[in-house]
């Protein structure tokens, strides 16, 4: 098992509640999507399986060693854990922070202690990954929303990390943008990455995962399954907030609004 | 010519614009360009040479030229300043209140010396040549200094610059806290002038003062104060998740 996490609950500082009671299982190799509306608590929760916040109560394992804030600073567990997990923010301009995308991609391999050499075939690899070659000497100024998001992601896979934590990848992107990025998840599903993915646009949801937990406004688990059953079940996705269900007209016709 | 807060993004761009022109400098190596302005001003900081400073006052000129950097925005920048902090301050140095000398032109002449309190006034006010020189020396030194400075910043890309430092042997901890703060400088003041243009399309009437209530601009200040916290939290979070545990 990944991840472990048994009635996990978190709030942050000055007490606004971030999550409630959230337990989950992620397996190596899965593809497991977090849906929720917004405010469900679904960057908090990629945050803490990042290690980057630590629950106030429950437990969370990773491969079976717990995460506290006391293993982290023991540096041969956070150096492990570095190198096997990657989270891609929500927001690419927290993570693009230095002037240049060469030096963005080269960031994590250059914490790692790699050589030149080594730096150096990272950052080919990842841009001919993500097929960015040519805006390596590109500043994060001069990029489009959909070439930050994949220069993020490339940042990460630079790390090689064998989990990936990506926070609402699809979210604000154009069209082709958003399909470019699920051609990305295919990839990376064919590298046999396990890959835990934030999302809230269900007509990405079947490409990126197989199973899904439904998070709610409450910030806590209201369901979970195979994605093409959460899919189908409106009550739930309903409930949870993610669908609209409305009758307009004269004949009162029910329809969903995905 | 835009103004306020998006003059600074697209003054930026000016640069960034010149310094990607196929001219002189840019096709120099940005060590080099970095090594010759720091001697630069280390010399016309120890020199008090008025015609030294001339001369490089004017081959910065003709560089600027043959480099195709924007010549209207490149005066702008080194004179504006130069007339600010040099001219300007240094201005009533050139008149014997200050400094006594030798008149070369007579402002003003009274009948007698004029002693008021602790102050005396010779006879006459005049500039003098001794004020002239030292006006000269301050206003051309700054003039010079300003010239060299600005026509390497017009001809340098930012991470050009970034990385001839880092081949200079500046540690790379300091190079990546000046990137960052460079991109997020930008970040920042990109966000402030959305806000304003948010601001300026709600405004119908100019708002008043008082009844208790914080002004649009308080109000706007204290929010991106809040925002960037929350950003620089979450940059140091991106950091730390690719393995970043301190300088």
């Amino acid at each position: 098992m990944v991840f472990e996490l048994k009635n996990v609950s978190f709030s942050y500082p000055g007490g606004s509640p971030g999550l409630s009671s959230v337990s989950l299982k992620v397996s190596e190799g899965e593809r497991v999507a977090i849906l929720g509306p917004n405010g469900s608590g679904k960057s908090t929760l990629l945050k803490l399986m990042d290690g980057l916040l630590f629950p106030e109560s429950g437990s969370m394992l990773f491969r079976g060693v717990a995460i506290t804030k006391q293993v982290f600073s023991d540096q041969n567990f956070n150096r492990s854990f570095r190198k096997s997990v990657g989270l891609v923010f929500q927001d690419p301009e927290v993570q693009l922070f230095t002037s240049s995308v060469r030096e963005e991609v080269a960031f994590g391999p250059v914490q790692l202690g790699l050589t030149d050499e080594e730096v150096s075939a990272r950052i080919n690899n990842a841009l001919a990954f993500l097929n960015i070659q040519g805006l390596e000497e590109r500043s994060p100024f001069q990029l489009s929303a959909g070439e930050k998001k994949k220069v993020a992601i490339a940042s990460i896979l630079a790390v090689n990390p064998d989990v990936l934590l990506l926070d609402e990848p699809t979210a604000d992107l154009d069209p082709r943008s958003v399909w470019e990025i699920v051609d990305v998840f295919e990839k990376l599903y064919m590298e046999k990455k396990t890959i835990v993915v934030s999302t809230l646009d269900l007509h990405v949801l079947p490409e990126v995962a197989d199973r899904v937990y439904v998070l709610d406004e409450q910030r806590t688990i209201r369901g979970s399954g195979p994605t093409k059953e959460i899919l189908s079940n409106l009550e739930l996705l309903n409930e949870a907030n993610i669908i609209h269900i409305h009758k307009h007209g004269r004949d009162r016709t029910g329809h969903v609004h995905l | 010519m835009k103004r306020g807060i998006s003059s600074f993004l697209f003054q930026a761009l000016i640069s960034e614009e010149s310094a990607g022109a196929n001219g002189i400098l840019q096709n120099l190596d940005p060590r080099i360009k970095l090594v010759l302005s720091l001697a630069l001003v280390i010399l016309l900081s120890l020199v008090h040479s008025i015609l030294l400073f001339a001369g490089i006052v004017l081959i910065c000129l003709i560089f600027s030229l043959v480099s195709r950097i924007r010549f209207k925005a490149y005066i702008g920048r080194v004179w504006i300043p130069a007339a600010i902090f040099g001219g300007l301050v240094s201005l009533p140095a050139t008149i014997n209140i200050f400094i006594p000398g030798e008149p070369l032109l007579v402002l003003w002449k009274f009948s007698g010396p004029v002693v008021l309190g602790p102050i005396h006034i010779q006879e006459e006010i005049a500039v003098t040549h001794q004020g002239v020189i030292s006006f000269l020396t301050l206003f051309l030194r700054i003039a010079a200094t300003l010239s060299a400075v600005i026509l390497v910043s017009m001809t340098t890309k930012w991470q050009d610059a970034l990385r001839a430092l880092q081949d200079m042997g500046v540690p790379r901890s300091f190079i990546l806290i000046l990137a960052i703060t460079y991109r997020y400088i930008f970040l920042f003041v990109h966000l402030l002038d959305n806000r304003n243009l948010a601001l300026r399309s709600r405004t119908i009437v100019e708002h008043k003062k008082g009844a208790g209530r914080a002004t649009p601009a308080a109000a706007s200040a204290g929010a991106l104060l809040k925002k960037y916290i929350e950003k620089s939290e979450q940059l140091h979070g991106a950091m730390v998740s690719r393995g970043f545990h301190g300088f």
